[in-house]
């Protein structure tokens, strides 16, 4: 009896609880439309994983403003449609490939993301490339030039390798006639270190330039005396370094206070804040580099004028490879017609295949997922950067 | 080989500069500054932030950054460490907590510093100012030279204070016994802070220096000097300013000939290694007491 007296009672709970649950499901289907269905939807979310924080904050930070900028731009020319806006979940990596790995996780948790814009840390982005793999959803890189990252087919890199850029460089460096060599190199970054240990001396070897001197340091060397001695007495024509941070002004300054004074080549995250703690020693100072203000192509150009306009301040490398991260995004939305992770996954390597101009200038893509710019060679006046080649 | 012999002396000189600071707080009143790397960080930072509103002389650098280090030092021991040891229940347990509570000051000033920098490096405006001379084929810079001397001269300075001043006295009695130092009279609490304010101003002069000797810093450049500091000590011996001169040059020399002999990305490695070695040895490093007692 009690039980049957309390059947209508709970029957109704449970009708009521199935009402709101069914409610709730379709509220969560509304909301993430995007991601199940076809069609571009009104609100599209992108998940931005990068450094805001910590010892190359500088490079997140531009990043992020580089995709707020091509946002901007994509929502005033109705590029999506008419009553498109893109919302960008921005996350703090904090330098860190376990937090990294940890916001990625929980930015995904909200299940209505259509693509992530992620890290530029090569070791950060190494870790969280298997979560967006796992979870369906496509991550595209900028930096991150390590190896075996783009494995799956939800990995992808809106910027040029530094062994794709360096041609540029090392060209010049045989075309000034020289013939020997010295590089300083990092040991703590796994590109950086096989670029100066392999890709560049395999590059400058084909056309008869020896490495007469080679360096490995480690990122905590802070006085460099004693390489610059043994560069001294190596008498190279050029002196190239894929050192990172304060360490690159240190050696250049010291290489001049030795007396060196042939050309020195650098790699491309040179900021104009780094350059000018140089002072007169950083004059003729030369990088490969995917992007500078200096370019003068239009679409290049545009980019600078439009983050000038938006941001007060010049754009920097990073800023240029996430605006065209966010713009390769955007047209493989367009191109599957809608937001779902999946479509868009399989659109990113069709706009690739197509390539397009981006503020690197013209970009191709390997396999359709590795961004290729020709680049240029940066030259450092003293106060700007100026194209050397 | 001389000149390579000159750099590795300049860098002995630029770790000396920075470890005597730590050396002398941790021998005297028994504060191992965790915040030392910040200050030193810190006091380079305002002095460069001052810097960029008039171009000042190398030497106001030097005297703005000490100023910032010393009044820096001397605030961490008011309003942090002298707190912790007034409540921990023991002498050993103040150590400790000191110990945490540097590492968490230390991270207010380097998130000051990366906020504005967005992490990124800074330096001062002085084109001109760090000429390069050359005597029998010598290579030296005005800042190297400079760092060098005042490394030598503070090192002597600070030794013959603690061996044979008043209150260099007290701060050894201090390191010996606080409790029974304060029964004879020593004012504890004056002298920790003022020992502080040296120390924070030595840190700001190295900070001033080394900024100018390697052009450029980030905000995270004192948490590398810190373990070096922290080894140098170790291996000179606790409480020896001796000691921490050998332990700094032992230092120096090993990251120096280990790069020169082509094995850069192992110069930590190798160097650590042979301070191990050494420790192994003689645990109580080169200078320092059998059973420790501070200064």
């Amino acid at each position: 009896m009690p039980m049957g007296r309390g059947r209508k009672p709970l029957g109704r709970l449970r009708a009521a609880a199935l009402t709101a649950v069914a409610a709730l499901a379709l509220a969560g289907c509304a909301d993430s439309s995007a991601v199940q269905g076809g069609g571009i939807p009104s609100v599209i979310h992108l998940l931005g994983v990068r450094d805001q924080t910590g010892p190359v904050s500088y490079t997140g930070i531009s990043a992020a403003n580089g995709t707020a900028l091509a946002i901007e731009e994509i929502t005033d020319q109705h590029f999506l449609g008419a009553k498109v806006t893109i919302d960008v979940d921005e996350r703090d990596a904090a330098f860190n490939p376990q937090t990294a790995s940890s916001e990625i996780t929980t930015g995904l948790a909200a299940g209505n993301i259509t693509a992530v814009l992620g890290p530029q840390v090569s070791n950060e982005s190494l870790a969280v490339a298997p979560i967006a793999q796992g979870s369906g959803v496509p991550i595209v890189f900028t930096q991150s030039g390590v190896d075996g990252l783009l494995t799956g087919n939800m990995t992808f890199r809106a910027s040029s390798s530094q062994a794709s850029i360096w041609p540029n460089a090392t060209k010049h460096i045989i075309d000034s006639g020289a013939k020997r060599v010295a590089i300083v190199n990092t040991a703590s970054n796994a590109t950086y270190k096989e670029l100066g240990n392999k890709t560049l001396p395999a590059l400058l070897g084909k056309s008869g330039v020896k490495v007469a001197e080679s360096f490995d340091l480690e990122s905590t060397v802070s006085d460099f005396q004693a390489p610059v001695s043994r560069v001294i007495a190596a008498k190279p024509d050029a002196v190239i370094t894929t050192l990172i941070g304060p360490q690159i002004p240190t050696l250049v300054v010291q290489l001049r206070q030795a007396g060196y004074d042939g050309p020195i080549y650098t790699g491309n995250s040179m900021t104009d804040a780094q350059l000018r703690t140089m002072g007169d020693a950083g004059i003729g100072l030369m990088f490969p580099s995917t992007f500078s203000y200096a370019m003068t192509d239009q679409v290049p150009a545009a980019f600078t004028a439009a983050y000038k306009a938006k941001f007060g301040t010049l754009p920097d490398v990073f800023a240029a490879e996430t605006y065209d991260q966010t713009w390769w995004v955007a047209r493989a939305i367009k191109q599957a017609g809608s937001a779902n992770p999946a479509d868009v996954a399989a659109a990113l390597p069709q706009v690739g295949k197509k390539g397009f101009t981006g503020a690197q200038g013209a970009l191709t893509f390997e396999n359709g997922n590795d961004a290729k710019a020709k680049g240029v060679l940066v030259r450092w006046d003293g106060s700007k950067q100026t194209i050397a080649r | 080989m001389i000149q390579d012999i000159l750099n590795a002396c300049v860098l002995g000189s630029i770790y000396l500069l920075f470890a005597l600071g730590i050396s002398l707080t941790w021998a005297t009143i028994g504060v191992l500054n965790f915040a030392h790397g910040a200050v030193f960080m810190f006091s380079a930072f305002t002095a460069h932030l001052i810097g960029e509103t008039a171009r000042l002389p190398i030497v106001l650098y030097a005297v703005i950054a000490a100023a910032a280090g010393a009044v820096m030092s001397a605030l961490i021991q008011v309003l942090v460490f002298a707190p912790i040891q007034r409540r921990a229940r023991d002498h050993r347990t103040a150590e400790t907590q000191i110990l945490i509570g540097g590492v968490g000051v230390a991270s207010i000033p380097v998130g000051i510093a990366a906020y504005i920098t967005k992490s990124g490096s800074f330096g001062f405006d002085l084109t001109g100012q760090n000429p390069v001379f050359e005597i029998a084929g010598l290579r030296f810079t005005l800042i190297g030279t400079t760092i060098l001397v005042l490394a030598l001269l503070i090192s002597l300075g600070t030794a013959f204070w603690i061996r044979r001043s008043r209150t260099g006295l007290a701060l050894r009695a201090i390191g010996v016994d606080h409790e029974t130092a304060r029964l004879m009279g020593v004012d504890e609490r004056r002298l920790a802070i003022g020992t502080m304010a040296v120390a924070g101003l030595l840190s700001g002069l190295a900070g001033a220096l080394l900024t100018v000797h390697l052009v450029a810093i980030d905000p995270t450049t004192g948490d590398g000097f810190l373990i070096k500091a922290f080894a140098a000590i170790v291996l000179g011996g606790v409480g020896s300013v001796l000691g921490v001169v050998l332990g700094t040059f032992v230092l120096a020399f090993a990251e120096t000939f280990t790069i020169l002999a082509g094995y850069g990305s192992w110069s930590s490695a190798i160097s650590f290694a042979l301070i191990f070695v050494v420790l192994l040895i003689r645990p109580q490093g080169f200078f320092g007491r059998k059973e420790v007692t501070r200064a």
